[in-house]
C-alpha cells in the first residue's frame, strides 16, 4: 500500500481545524501532521516539516508574499485554500484548489486529490536552482537507488520522492537516471567512485 | 516563387500531381525520404505519380510518409491492407534504419567526441559513455524490429503466416528511442564546461535535434501507418 499524504493546516480557529482533522480521518489517504495557526509559523517550520499539501485556512491567508516566500521553500507541494466565502480571482489563482467550508466531506477529499494533481504537473516556482532536498534526492537518484528506498532514507513518502524528480527533470531539463547521473557528476554532486558507471 | 498548393491553414497540400521540386520546396527535409527509397537526382519536371510508377512504389503511400514527416498534425486514414502500400514502408523503414546504424549514429559519435576533447578526463569519460549506452539502446531497438518485426510482416505479405494480434504484441514492447536524446542536448546547451567549443556544440546540436526529429517521426510512421495496416492484413489472411 502506499503511504498516505502529508497535511498541515493554517487555521486560527480550533473548531475549523478539528473539524477537517475529523473529515480526513475517516480514510487511509491522508494524514495531518501539523496544525498552525498563522503562515508565518509555518515558514518558519516549512524545513523541519515533510508534508505534500497546505491548507491555509481564509483566517490565515492575509496576501500572497508569505504565500509565495513559502512556494519558494516548498517546491512540489499542493496549496489548498480554505474558504467561506468566494474569495478574488487573484487570490484563488494562487493555489491547486480552494475548499469551501460547507463543502461535503467527498468534495473535501476530491479537492485534495485535485490539487496533489495540480501541483505535480504545475510547478509554481520558476527557479531552476535545485532545493537542499532535491539535491539530496538527485544524488541517491544518482547512485541507482528506487523510489521507495530513497523515501525510507529520507524518512519521506513515495509520492514526496516522485514529486521531488518531477520538479528535478523540470529544473535540469534531464530525465532520464543516467543522464541525472551524468549531471550529479558534473556539478560535483557526486564522486565518480560512488556510481557504478 | 513557390508553385506548390496550400490549404487554408497554409498547408502545403501534398498530391500525385505536384512536381518533385515542389515537393522538396515545400519541405526540404523530404529530400532524406528520396534517398532512402533511392530515388535518383534528377528529377526533372516530374510528378510524384511518375516517379512511384518509375521506381514502383506506391504513391499513396508515398504521400503518407512524406505528409507524417512534414505536416505536425497529419492524422493518416487507414483504410484496408494494400500490400504494395506495406511493402513501401517496410523498404523505407529498413532503410531509415540502415542509414541510422551506418552514418548517423557514427556521425553523431564522432561530434561528441570532439565536442569532449576540451572536458577534464573524467567529464569526456562520464558523457562519452552515456552517448555511448544511448547509441547502444538505439542499436538493439533497431535490431528487434530489423530480426523480428520486420521479417514477421514478410512473412505476412507472403501469406506464410498469421498470428491475430501479433503485431499489437510487437507494438506493445515498442520502447521510446527519443527520451535520451533531450537529456543529452540539455546536458551540452546548459552543463558542459565552457572549455567545450561553443562551434563543436552547435554542431552536435543541430545533428541531435534533426536526429531527434527524425526517430519522432520514424516512430510515427511505425506506429500510425505501418502498424494499423498490418493489423488490418492480419484480421483479413486469418478470416480467409
Amino acid at each position: 500500500m502506499s503511504r498516505s499524504y502529508k497535511i498541515v493546516i493554517v487555521e486560527r480557529s480550533a473548531i475549523i481545524a478539528e473539524g477537517l482533522k475529523s473529515i480526513l480521518s475517516h480514510g487511509h489517504d491522508y494524514e495531518v501532521v501539523c496544525v498552525v495557526d498563522s503562515l508565518r509559523a509555518l515558514t518558519e517550520r516549512a524545513f523541519m516539516l515533510d508534508m505534500d499539501v497546505v491548507v491555509v485556512g481564509a483566517q490565515s491567508y492575509v496576501e500572497g508574499t508569505a504565500l509565495r516566500s513559502l512556494h519558494e521553500k516548498m517546491s512540489g507541494v499542493a496549496l489548498v485554500l480554505l474558504a467561506s466565502v468566494v474569495r478574488e480571482e487573484d487570490v484563488m489563482r494562487q493555489f491547486d484548489s480552494v475548499i469551501n467550508i460547507y463543502d461535503n466531506p467527498q468534495q473535501v477529499v476530491k479537492k485534495l486529490n485535485s490539487a496533489i494533481e495540480q501541483s505535480q504537473t504545475n510547478p509554481y516556482s520558476d527557479s531552476h536552482e535545485l532545493s537542499e532536498r532535491e539535491r539530496e534526492v538527485l544524488i541517491l537518484v544518482a547512485q541507482g537507488m528506487a523510489n521507495k528506498e530513497i523515501a525510507d532514507r529520507l524518512n519521506i513518502s513515495v509520492h514526496t520522492v516522485m514529486s521531488h524528480r518531477k520538479n528535478i527533470t523540470h529544473k535540469t531539463g534531464v530525465k532520464s537516471v543516467a543522464g541525472l547521473t551524468v549531471y550529479a557528476l558534473l556539478n560535483n554532486l557526486l564522486d565518480q567512485n560512488d556510481v557504478v558507471l | 516563387m513557390n508553385s506548390y498548393k496550400k490549404d487554408a491553414n497554409n498547408q502545403v497540400v501534398f498530391s500525385k500531381d505536384m512536381k518533385l521540386i515542389e515537393l522538396i520546396d515545400a519541405d526540404h527535409h523530404l529530400l532524406s525520404v528520396l534517398i532512402r527509397l533511392d530515388i535518383q537526382l534528377p528529377f526533372g519536371d516530374v510528378s510524384v505519380e511518375e516517379i512511384c510508377e518509375r521506381y514502383d512504389l506506391s504513391t499513396e503511400a508515398f504521400l503518407m510518409i512524406c505528409k507524417v514527416c512534414s505536416l505536425s498534425d497529419y492524422e493518416p486514414e487507414i483504410e484496408g491492407s494494400d500490400i504494395n502500400h506495406i511493402k513501401l514502408l517496410l523498404s523505407y523503414l529498413r532503410s531509415s534504419h540502415r542509414y541510422y546504424l551506418e552514418s548517423l549514429l557514427p556521425t553523431i559519435e564522432h561530434s561528441v567526441d570532439k565536442v569532449l576533447e576540451g572536458c577534464l578526463p573524467r567529464q569526456s569519460e562520464i558523457l562519452r559513455k552515456f552517448y555511448g549506452d544511448y547509441a547502444e539502446e538505439v542499436r538493439n531497438h533497431l535490431a528487434y524490429e530489423d530480426m523480428h518485426i520486420f521479417p514477421y510482416v514478410e512473412s505476412l505479405i507472403k501469406g506464410e503466416s498469421a498470428t491475430p494480434s501479433r503485431m499489437g504484441d510487437f507494438m506493445e514492447e515498442h520502447t521510446d528511442i527519443c527520451d535520451k536524446v533531450d537529456d543529452i542536448k540539455s546536458i551540452i546547451i546548459k552543463y558542459l564546461p565552457e572549455q567545450c567549443l561553443t562551434k563543436d556544440r552547435s554542431d552536435l546540436l543541430y545533428m541531435l535535434y534533426d536526429m531527434r526529429d527524425d526517430l519522432t517521426k520514424h516512430t510515427l510512421i511505425e506506429l500510425k501507418i505501418l502498424t494499423p495496416m498490418v493489423q488490418a492484413l492480419e484480421r483479413r489472411v486469418c478470416n480467409e
